[in-house]
């Protein structure tokens, strides 16, 4: 049986004709399996799952209300987001791009800054990978050291970009 | 292969289009996002509550006259 779409209660507390009846079931938005947040409204019949209704928005920046207002330097494409445990980089790698076609030469400062983050950057994605790793094999207790490790780091990348 | 790129306006006040939803079921998520973001109706579409914004969401914030969050 699949239960159409019913706007006030996603089809909780529906009698089937077996005389059992529906309830909802959160999927998420975290879960065991989730890389990233998803919610799925599950409509259930006991075990088994009548309706899925995928709720993904948990994750969107509105990324294109921000670009209203901002300088083209201030909104950059976002190549953060290629690999997001290592999003100094990627901007690293891009503006490099830019400068050298445009042929624009940056101040040591600005150099100094940029190899700083983009090394602090590595390390702390390293330790994800170092968590993360461990995790899947069984201790959980290196995943809390990385973590608190990671977390200096991006303390320290968010003061230089306003944002973690 | 043909490609084909519609456009067509809309009044701002009570905007209003048809569905394609009906023609090209990967147009449902679309036409909610485009509803959530700029407040277009899209006649005929199944479901258009909140997809990307919060299930309460009245608001359409990709109008220009939503400012203030950004």
């Amino acid at each position: 049986v699949l239960l159409e779409k019913t706007p006030d209660a996603v089809g909780a507390g529906v009698i089937l004709p077996d005389g059992h009846e529906t309830f909802v079931l959160n999927l998420g938005p975290q879960h065991p399996a989730t890389h990233g947040v998803l919610r799925v409204k599950l409509t259930m019949d006991g075990e088994y799952i009548l309706r899925a209704e995928p709720v993904p928005g948990y994750i969107h920046r509105m990324h294109e209300k921000m670009g209203e207002n901002r300088t083209w330097a201030q909104f950059l494409p976002n190549t953060s987001r290629i690999d997001y445990l290592s999003a100094m980089t990627y901007t690293h790698a891009y503006v490099l791009v830019v400068e050298r076609a445009a042929g624009i030469e940056v101040p040591p400062r600005a150099e100094y800054l940029r190899v700083i983050t983009s090394e602090l950057n590595r390390i702390s994605s390293h330790l994800v990978w170092f968590g993360a790793f461990l995790l899947d094999l069984g201790g959980f207790t290196p995943l809390l050291y990385a973590f608190d490790d990671r977390e200096k780091i991006l303390d320290l990348l968010e003061s230089v970009t306003g944002r973690g | 292969v043909l490609h084909v790129v519609l456009r067509c306006r809309v009044p701002r006040e009570g905007a209003e289009v048809p569905t394609l939803s009906e023609v090209f079921p990967g147009a449902n998520w679309h036409e909610r996002e485009t509803h959530d973001f700029f407040g277009i109706r899209f006649t005929g579409h199944p479901d258009l509550s909140p997809f990307l914004l919060p299930e309460d969401a009245d608001y359409h914030p990709l109008r220009k006259d939503f400012t203030g969050a950004a």
